[in-house]
């Protein structure tokens, strides 16, 4: 439980880290306990993003389950780093992901199968 | 708008390849090194010179063309990238970005530093604490691969300390036991801006070890062995190596548009180009920064061999991992003005490799601009020229570890700053 804590807290920092840099007036985040998965939503209120970086953002969160990178490299998660590539390392650590645009701003939702 | 990932994997332009396809490549490119050295000299030659590679400790800088000749170097290091490569498939590890890294670096290294038996103790201390830790081994491979930078400490214990080989093989198997847990957290103080994070990790570690051999009386003199016989010969040869990159990335390419999307990446670990960009633009970058480090050697007119030919091999195969043609060059200027107004001369060994070496800090520059590269390029310089005593050339990353204190200091500097000019901007 306590590892699942950390990872939600974590993987939560840098979702959040991605989703302030468009400075929103509102965010709301989801988290979700679901039977078989845990599933977190974040949705801002604020300006949009362009087409091209909702796209970049979804290969991000889609990227393949890769556990060789996942043990090592989500150490960094948390840690303050360059933009999209924030997401790359969230998408490392869950099974998948999906970003839209909503009326008022962006929803990000991200989920996994608790290990 | 809505991105459906169907939208999302189409910048992934050109051919896919399988993973098999990866192996058949990847294997073709170790084996090609192995063929060529078995046609370059005799085999009774390349046997005896194989012989000397595998009994020497093999510390910074040991030039296997100097010890063991072109052809038992050649051998080696084919052999060496092809057991990380072997290793990494027969674990399921997607042949992808990161492994291609670890696998040319392992062969790069092959030919000063690493050899067929003295890497497998460290491999085998990671595994056994991936089965302490009760983790499956694939998750700390990339960890093993790139950690057999301590190889040194195996054959140096072994043959160069004369305690033998049970205890050089402890020696290795304990370091590669403390490398995990420590990747992991040095990964930390640089914020994944040092792309060799491992070779931070052991020379962390190394130092340590250093300082425990030398408390027991077992002192370690710097080895210099540095070949100019074969430079001729390597530079036609690493050439077309490198170039045959590019031929096989514009066959799988459809396009321009993923190259372009690759360049704007900063290039921060975990960068993996191979998936996000597919084969044909990762196998283009790997040719075009192949290119740029041998470029480099020509241009100041170093010399090829095994560590500059390692350097060039590194930058390839980290040009699937995070460095490409815009992120590198700043750095590798950096390097050559520093040695210029510093006291040292661009085609001497240290500054030579530094170039080559000292793109581990390409992030920086495609984070933060060229101009943070070109200092990071010229600190890095100054600080690598000291670094490789502090461990007495046991880390075979001698420009990981220097990478990794430089990125730390520059992240931190600017991490400050941005956040005092933005609370100042606030306060205005």
């Amino acid at each position: 439980m306590l590892r699942q804590k950390q990872k939600i807290a974590s993987l939560l920092d840098e979702v959040l880290h991605y989703v302030l840099q468009t400075e929103p007036s509102k965010v709301t985040i989801e988290i979700e306990d679901l039977a078989e998965r845990v599933q977190v939503t974040v949705q801002d209120v604020g300006p949009k993003r362009s087409a091209r970086e909702y796209r970049q953002a979804e290969r991000y969160l889609n990227a393949p389950r890769r556990n060789e990178l996942k043990d090592y490299y989500s150490g960094l998660a948390g840690e303050e780093s360059c933009g999209p590539c924030n997401l790359h390392l969230v998408g490392m650590m869950v099974d998948g992901g999906h970003i839209e645009a909503t009326e008022m701003g962006t929803r990000l939702t991200v989920w996994w199968k608790p290990e | 708008m809505t991105a459906s990932p169907a939208d999302a994997t189409s910048l992934a332009l050109g051919r896919e390849l399988s993973q098999r396809a990866w192996l058949i490549l990847l294997t073709l490119y170790m084996v090609v090194m192995v063929v060529f050295g078995l046609f370059y000299e005799p085999l009774p030659s390349i046997w005896s010179g194989w012989q000397r590679i595998l009994k020497t400790p093999g510390m910074l800088v040991s030039d296997y063309l100097e010890i063991g000749g072109l052809g038992a170097a050649m051998v080696n290091a084919g052999l060496v990238g092809l057991t990380g490569l072997l290793l990494a498939y027969l674990n399921g590890v997607l042949l992808s970005g990161p492994t291609i890294a670890a696998v040319f670096t392992m062969a790069g290294f092959g030919l000063f530093g690493k050899n067929v038996w003295s890497i497998w103790p460290i491999i085998l201390g990671v595994a056994l604490f991936s089965r302490v830790v009760r983790r499956p081994f694939k998750s700390y491979i990339l960890v093993a691969l790139f950690g057999t930078a301590l190889a040194p400490l195996v054959t140096q214990v072994t043959y160069g300390f004369g305690l033998g080989v049970v205890i050089g093989v402890l020696a290795g198997i304990a370091v590669g036991f403390l490398l995990p847990p420590l990747a992991v957290y040095m990964l930390r103080l640089h914020q994944g801006y040092n792309i060799y994070n491992v070779g931070l990790t052991c020379g962390f570690l190394g130092i340590f070890v250093t300082a425990l051999l030398e408390g027991a009386g077992l002192s370690t003199a710097l080895p210099f062995q540095w070949s100019v016989r074969y430079s001729r010969v390597l530079q036609l040869g690493s050439l077309v190596y490198v170039s045959s990159m590019l031929l096989a990335g514009a066959v799988l390419v459809r396009g321009l548009g993923g190259v372009r999307e690759l360049v704007g990446e900063a290039g921060t670990l975990p960068t993996d180009f191979v998936e996000l960009y597919g084969p044909g633009a990762t196998l283009l970058n790997m040719g075009l920064v192949g290119l740029m480090g041998w470029g480099y050697i020509a241009l100041v007119g170093g010399t090829y061999n095994g560590p500059t030919v390692g350097g060039v091999l590194t930058m390839v195969g980290f040009a699937a991992f995070g460095k490409h043609v815009l992120n590198v060059p700043p750095v590798m200027l950096g390097v050559y003005l520093g040695s210029r107004l510093l006291v040292w001369e661009p085609t001497q060994a240290g500054p030579l490799l530094a170039a080559l070496f000292a793109t581990t800090l390409a992030p920086l520059s495609g984070q933060f601009g060229p101009l943070v590269g070109l200092l990071a390029g010229a600190i890095h310089l100054a600080l690598v020229m000291r670094t490789a005593a502090w461990f007495a050339g046991l880390n075979l990353y001698n420009n990981g570890f220097a990478g990794g204190l430089t990125a730390t200091l520059l992240v931190s500097i600017i991490g400050w700053w941005s956040n005092w000019r933005a609370e100042h901007r606030g306060e205005g």
